[in-house]
C-alpha cells in the first residue's frame, strides 16, 4: 500500500473547460488493492477523472496523488506503474499486434511478453494479425492485454468493457481482473456495465455532474441504500423521510429510497394497519436513485 | 524512445519512398524537357531553372510533410491519448518525435539533393553555393519547423500543411517588410542584414512555441493549445529578433575589430570623414564603385563604409559592404548609393518573389541619425540597378548631383536578352552619362541633358560655387558648355563651340573635365585635343581657362597648348582644382610625355587674372611611374589601388604619398618628409579636414584613421 494507503488520492479535484466544470471539487479515496468502479452518466466526468490521473490533462485546481504520486510532478512514474485502456481507443492500425506491443515493450522498464501472447492467443488472436484487421472487440481485447503487459500496480479501465460481447467480458472480468486483485493490486473501472461491474467490485463512487455523490465499500452502500415500501390503506398519507429518493406513491403503497437505512428507520414507518419492509436494491437501481436525485436538484 | 522513432518512421515511410522516386522521376523530367520545353522555347524557360525550380519545390514538399504530418496525424486518428499515456515525459516523446520527422526529412533531402548535385551541376553553379548550403536549408528547416508547429496545435494534417505555407510565406515577407521599416532603426543605419540569419532567428521562437503547444496544451482544449502557442510563438519571435540584432551588431563590432586595411575617401570641411573599413585587401576607396553585379559582391559581408566624426572619432553612419558616400561641406548630410532588402515578384522572367538587394539612393541627416529619403532617383534606376559613378551635393547641400553611366541604355541595346525587350529601349546612347539631381528630401528629381562623358568616371561636370546659387555646368551632347540653373530650370549655354588649337587639333569631348574657380568667373575646363588630319597615335590633352562675363558667354583666356612643359598625353581623366583664392589651378592626370607612357603626373599652375591672363605651370610636383589612377571628386588627387600616389591640394599646399613615402610640399619647396617621423602611413587615401588636419591612415597592428597636423606634425587618432 502506498504511503497513505491508498491507489488514488484526490483533494477537490476540479477541471474547468471554459465555463464547464468536468470535475467539481472531486475528492475521492481508492484503497490499494481494491476495486473500484466509478459509475456516471454520460458526461459525468468519468473519463476526464482518468486522464487527470495519468496526467493527460492537468486539473485546474486541486490535488492528485497516485500510488505516491502527485500527477503534477511525476506523471511519468505513475503511468510507469499504472495500465490503462479507454474505450474505444483507436489505435495506430497500420501495426500488427506484435508491433504494438512491442512499441508499448520498449517504453516500459519491464514487460512480460508472454503474459500479453496468453491473454491474445486465448481469444484466438495471432501475434502477426494486423490490428485493422481486428473487431472492435479484439482490438479491446488486444489493448487491455498490451495494458498489463508491463505489469501495473493500478489498471485504469475507462469504459473499456464497452464492445465486448458478454463472453469476452466476462473472461476478461474473471481472468485478467480478478488475476490482478489476487495480486494485491488495484483496478479501476468506469463504466456503465452497472451489473457485470457489479460483481466484481468492492468499493464504488457515484460521479454525476462532476460532483463525487457516492464513495463507499458496496457493501456499506447497499447495506446504507435501501428502499423502503410501505403498505397501507387507501387515502392513508404515509410520512416519507425528507432526503427520501425516488418516492413513488400508490393507493396503498408507497415506496421510496433512503441513503442511511436503519432498522429503526423501518420500525418507526411500521404501525397499525401499516406494513414496512426494506427491500436490497442493486447496485444499478441505487445509482439510478441517486443520480436522478441529484440531476433533478441541479435542474437537469 | 528508441521504440517509439522506429515507430514513426515505419508509419512515415512513405514520405522516403516518395523522395526516391521523385529522385529517380526527375532525370527523366530532365531529358523530357530538354527534348520538348527547352527546344521549342530555349529564351523563356531554360532547362537549369525548370528542373532546379523542380527539386526545390519537391524538397520543400518533403519538408512540409514531413513537419505537419508528424503530431497532427496522432490527433486525427485519434491515437495521441495511447501517445501521451505512455511512460515518457512530453518533451522526450515532443523531442523523438522531432528527431524522426527530422531524420527523415533530411534523409528525403539527401536523396533528392544527391540526385540534384549529380544531375543538374549546372543549376548548382547558376544558384551559387550560399544559395545551396545557406540560404536553401535554413528556408526549409523554416518550413519544416512551421510545420512542426502547426503539426502540434492543430488537428489536421492538411490544415497543418496548409497554415505553414501560409504563415512560412507571412514570415518570408514579414522579415523582409520588419527589415525594411525597422532594420536602420535597430541596427543604428545597417538594413543589409542577412535575410536567412533572419530567418534561422525565427527558428527557435517556433521550435518553443511547438513545444509548448504540445507539452503544455495538446488535450487541454483547443483554445488554450493556439493561446499558449501563438504567446509563446510571439514572445519567442521578439526575444530571439532582439538577439540577432545583438548578434548582427557583436558581428558587426567583430568585423570592425578586424579591420586591416582603411581608406578615406574624404574628410568634409563639417568634419565628417568618409572611409572605407576592410578585412581583407583594400581595393580602392568607397567612391571606387564598379557598376558591375561582381564587384559589388566581392568581399561584400568583410567591408564596411563609415562616416565618422573627426572630432571624436564617433560613428555617423555605418553600411555593410561597399557603395558611393558623399557628405555635404557642411557634415550634415550624407547621401549613399547603397542596397536594401526588398521583396520582389518578376512574371516576365517567371524569377518569382524573392527578397533581393535593390540599390538606390538614402540621403540621412547625419546630426539626428534620420533618413530622409530612400528610393530610386529615376525610373531607370531600380530597372538597371545603378550606381552612380560620382555623388556631390552643392556647396549649401541643397541638392545632390548623382552621374551615373546610363546603363539603361546598354540593356536596352541587348534587348534580345534584356526580358520587357524594346519596350525598355532609352533615349540615351550607350556611352552616355546621366546627370541626375534631387533635393535632400527626394523632391524634385531631374534629369539632366545627359552628355557625353569620359571614358572613366570623372568630374565631366562642376557646380556652381558661387554662394546662393544652384547651378551645374556640364556638356551638352553638341559638345557645347552649359550651365543648368536649378532654381529656374533654364540651360544657360556658355561656350558653344570648342576652339581648334594652332597646329590643326580638333576638340573633342571625351575625357572632359570641368573646374569652375570659387568665384565663378572662370573655369578650366580640359579636353582631348586631336590634330588634323587625325593620327590616333598623337592625340593630346588641352586645358582651357574660360572667362564667364555677366552675359553668360564665356571667353577663352588661356590653354595650355603654347605652354611648353604642358604637352602631355592624357589617357585618363584628366583632374582638376582650384586652390581657394582661386588663384591656383592644380591638375593631375595619367599619361606622359609620349603617348605610349603610362605616368602619372600632377602640376600645379598659376593662374594669373587681368588683361594679361596667363596659365602658368608653377612646377611639375610629380611625374612618375604608377598604376592605373582613380579620381574621385572633391579635391585633386590621384591615387591607385595598390602602391598609390596621393595628392592633396590645400590652400597652396600639397600633400604627396607615394609608395610608402610621404612628402608634404608647397608650390616652390621641394619634396621634403612630413615633420613626424611617427607616420608610418597604411593607406594611399588622404584628406584634409576644415583645420587643415591630414586625415591619414597609420598602419600599425592594425590601420587606425589619424588626423595629422602637417605644419607641426602632431598625431591624434580618431577611429576605430
Amino acid at each position: 500500500m502506498s504511503e497513505n494507503g491508498y491507489a488514488i488520492s484526490t483533494e477537490h479535484l476540479t477541471m474547468r473547460f471554459g465555463r464547464k466544470y468536468a470535475l467539481d471539487g472531486v475528492s475521492a479515496r481508492i484503497p490499494k488493492g481494491s476495486i473500484y468502479g466509478l459509475l456516471g452518466p454520460n458526461g459525468a466526468g468519468k473519463t476526464t477523472f482518468v486522464r487527470v490521473l495519468l496526467n493527460l490533462i492537468t486539473p485546474t485546481r486541486g490535488t492528485a496523488i497516485v500510488l505516491g504520486y502527485d500527477v503534477r510532478k511525476d506523471p511519468v512514474a505513475i503511468r510507469r506503474r499504472v495500465g490503462h485502456v479507454a474505450a474505444l481507443q483507436p489505435l495506430w492500425e497500420w501495426m500488427t499486434v506484435r508491433e504494438f506491443a512491442g512499441l508499448m515493450a520498449g517504453c516500459y522498464p519491464r514487460w512480460d511478453d508472454e503474459a500479453v501472447k496468453k491473454i491474445v492467443s486465448g481469444v484466438g488472436i495471432e501475434m502477426k494479425d494486423k490490428l485493422q484487421h481486428l473487431s472492435r472487440g479484439q482490438r479491446a481485447l488486444v489493448a487491455l492485454a498490451v495494458a498489463i503487459g508491463h505489469q501495473p500496480d493500478l489498471l485504469l479501465l475507462d469504459e473499456a468493457l464497452t464492445g465486448l460481447d458478454p463472453i469476452a467480458r466476462r473472461e476478461v472480468l474473471r481472468n485478467i481482473i480478478d488475476a490482478m486483485h489476487e495480486e494485491g493490486r488495484t483496478v479501476f473501472i468506469t463504466g456503465q456495465d452497472i451489473p457485470d461491474m457489479e460483481r466484481i467490485i468492492d468499493y464504488v463512487g457515484f460521479l454525476v455532474g462532476g460532483h463525487l455523490m457516492v464513495e463507499s465499500p458496496l457493501d456499506d452502500l447497499k447495506a446504507r441504500v435501501k428502499r423502503i415500501r410501505v403498505e397501507h390503506p387507501a387515502e392513508t398519507q404515509v410520512p416519507v423521510p425528507s432526503n427520501a429518493l425516488n418516492v413513488v406513491r400508490h393507493p396503498r403503497e408507497t415506496a421510496f429510497t433512503v441513503q442511511d437505512f436503519s432498522q429503526a428507520l423501518l420500525d418507526s414507518l411500521a404501525g397499525p394497519n401499516l406494513r414496512a419492509e426494506a427491500v436490497d436494491l442493486s447496485l444499478e437501481d441505487m445509482f439510478i436513485d441517486l443520480a436522478q436525485s441529484k440531476l433533478r436538484v441541479e435542474g437537469k | 524512445m528508441r521504440a517509439l522513432f522506429l515507430k514513426e518512421w515505419r508509419q512515415n515511410y512513405l514520405l522516403f519512398l516518395f523522395a526516391l522516386i521523385v529522385a529517380g522521376f526527375l532525370p527523366g523530367m530532365y531529358a523530357l524537357i530538354n527534348q520538348t520545353w527547352v527546344r521549342n522555347w530555349p529564351d523563356q524557360w531554360s532547362l537549369n531553372q525548370s528542373v532546379g525550380v523542380a527539386y526545390v519545390v519537391v524538397q520543400f514538399i518533403i519538408a512540409l510533410l514531413a513537419g505537419a504530418g508528424v503530431i497532427a496525424s496522432e490527433t486525427e486518428r485519434g491515437t495521441l491519448p495511447v501517445l501521451l499515456g505512455l511512460p515518457l515525459s512530453r518533451g522526450r516523446i515532443w523531442l523523438t518525435k522531432l528527431a524522426a520527422a527530422l531524420t527523415l526529412a533530411l534523409s528525403g533531402f539527401a536523396v533528392v539533393m544527391g540526385t540534384g548535385l549529380m544531375v543538374l551541376p549546372q543549376t548548382i553553379s547558376q544558384l551559387g553555393w550560399p544559395t545551396i548550403w545557406r540560404d536553401l536549408p535554413v528556408c526549409l528547416a523554416l518550413a519544416f519547423f512551421l510545420a512542426f508547429f502547426w503539426s502540434a496545435v492543430l488537428n489536421r494534417t492538411i490544415s497543418a500543411l496548409l497554415a505553414a505555407i501560409v504563415f512560412g510565406l507571412a514570415i518570408f515577407v514579414g522579415a523582409a517588410m520588419f527589415m525594411l521599416m525597422f532594420g536602420a532603426v535597430l541596427l543604428g543605419g545597417d538594413p543589409l542584414v542577412d535575410l536567412y540569419l533572419w530567418m534561422l532567428s525565427a527558428i527557435p521562437a517556433v521550435l518553443l512555441a511547438s513545444y509548448v503547444a504540445f507539452a503544455r496544451g495538446a488535450m487541454a482544449g483547443g483554445r488554450r493549445k493556439w493561446w499558449l502557442a501563438l504567446v509563446t510563438l510571439l514572445a519567442g519571435v521578439f526575444v530571439t529578433g532582439s538577439l540577432i540584432v545583438e548578434v548582427t551588431r557583436w558581428q558587426t563590432r567583430y568585423q570592425r575589430s578586424r579591420v586591416e586595411q582603411i581608406a578615406v575617401e574624404a574628410a568634409t570641411p563639417g568634419g565628417a570623414a568618409i572611409g572605407l573599413f576592410t578585412e581583407g585587401d583594400l581595393a580602392g576607396p568607397p567612391s571606387h564603385v564598379e557598376a558591375g553585379e561582381e564587384m559589388r559582391n566581392t568581399d561584400y559581408r568583410r567591408q564596411h563604409i563609415a562616416v565618422v566624426n573627426l572630432q571624436d572619432g564617433r560613428e555617423l553612419l555605418v553600411r555593410r559592404g561597399r557603395g558611393l558616400v558623399a557628405v555635404s561641406k557642411d557634415g550634415k548630410l550624407a547621401a549613399l548609393s547603397t542596397g536594401w532588402p526588398t521583396l520582389t515578384w518578376r512574371t516576365s522572367d517567371m524569377q518569382g518573389g524573392d527578397v533581393r538587394e535593390v540599390r538606390g539612393v538614402e540621403i540621412w541627416d547625419l546630426e539626428r541619425h534620420q533618413r530622409l529619403y530612400r528610393g530610386f532617383p529615376s525610373r531607370f534606376w531600380d530597372k538597371a540597378r545603378l550606381d552612380p559613378r560620382l555623388m556631390e551635393w552643392s556647396p549649401d547641400g541643397e541638392w545632390l548631383l548623382m552621374v551615373a553611366r546610363n546603363a539603361e541604355a546598354y540593356y536596352a541595346l541587348h534587348s534580345d536578352w534584356y526580358p520587357n525587350g524594346p519596350s525598355e529601349v532609352s533615349p540615351f546612347r550607350d556611352d552616355e552619362y546621366v546627370l541626375l539631381l534631387m533635393r535632400q528630401d527626394g523632391s524634385d528629381p531631374t534629369v539632366l541633358e545627359c552628355h557625353e562623358g569620359p571614358q572613366d568616371e570623372g568630374p565631366a561636370y562642376a557646380w556652381d560655387l558661387r554662394p546662393g546659387r544652384h547651378g551645374v555646368y556640364a556638356f551638352a551632347r553638341d559638345g557645347s558648355l552649359v550651365r543648368h540653373d536649378l532654381d529656374t530650370g533654364k540651360a544657360e549655354k556658355m561656350w558653344a563651340r570648342l576652339p581648334a588649337p594652332a597646329g590643326a587639333a580638333v576638340y573633342r569631348l571625351s575625357r572632359v573635365c570641368i573646374a569652375p574657380s570659387p568665384d565663378g568667373t572662370t573655369v578650366a575646363v580640359a579636353v582631348g585635343a586631336y590634330p588634323y588630319p587625325p593620327r590616333p597615335q598623337r592625340k593630346g590633352m588641352d586645358l582651357l581657362v574660360l572667362a564667364l562675363p555677366a552675359d553668360g558667354t564665356a571667353l577663352l583666356k588661356a590653354a595650355t597648348t603654347p605652354v611648353a612643359r604642358w604637352t602631355a598625353y592624357i589617357n585618363h581623366p584628366l583632374w582638376l582644382a582650384w586652390s581657394e583664392d582661386g588663384r591656383s589651378l592644380c591638375a593631375a592626370a595619367a599619361g606622359g610625355r609620349r603617348f605610349e607612357d603610362r605616368r602619372q603626373m600632377l602640376w600645379t599652375m598659376r593662374w594669373h587674372q587681368g588683361s594679361a591672363a596667363a596659365l602658368t605651370t608653377v612646377r611639375e610636383v610629380y611625374e612618375g611611374q604608377g598604376p592605373f589612377p582613380r579620381f574621385p571628386g572633391g579635391h585633386v588627387r590621384v591615387d591607385a589601388r595598390v602602391d598609390g600616389l596621393t595628392a592633396i591640394l590645400h590652400r597652396h599646399r600639397f600633400l604627396l604619398w607615394y609608395g610608402g613615402e610621404t612628402w608634404f610640399v608647397d608650390e616652390s619647396a621641394e619634396l621634403q618628409p612630413l615633420p613626424s617621423p611617427l607616420l608610418a602611413l597604411g593607406g594611399g587615401f588622404v584628406a584634409f579636414d576644415n583645420q587643415g588636419r591630414a586625415i591619414v591612415v597609420l598602419r600599425g597592428e592594425k590601420s587606425k584613421l589619424a588626423a595629422v597636423d602637417i605644419t607641426t606634425g602632431k598625431v591624434t587618432d580618431i577611429y576605430p
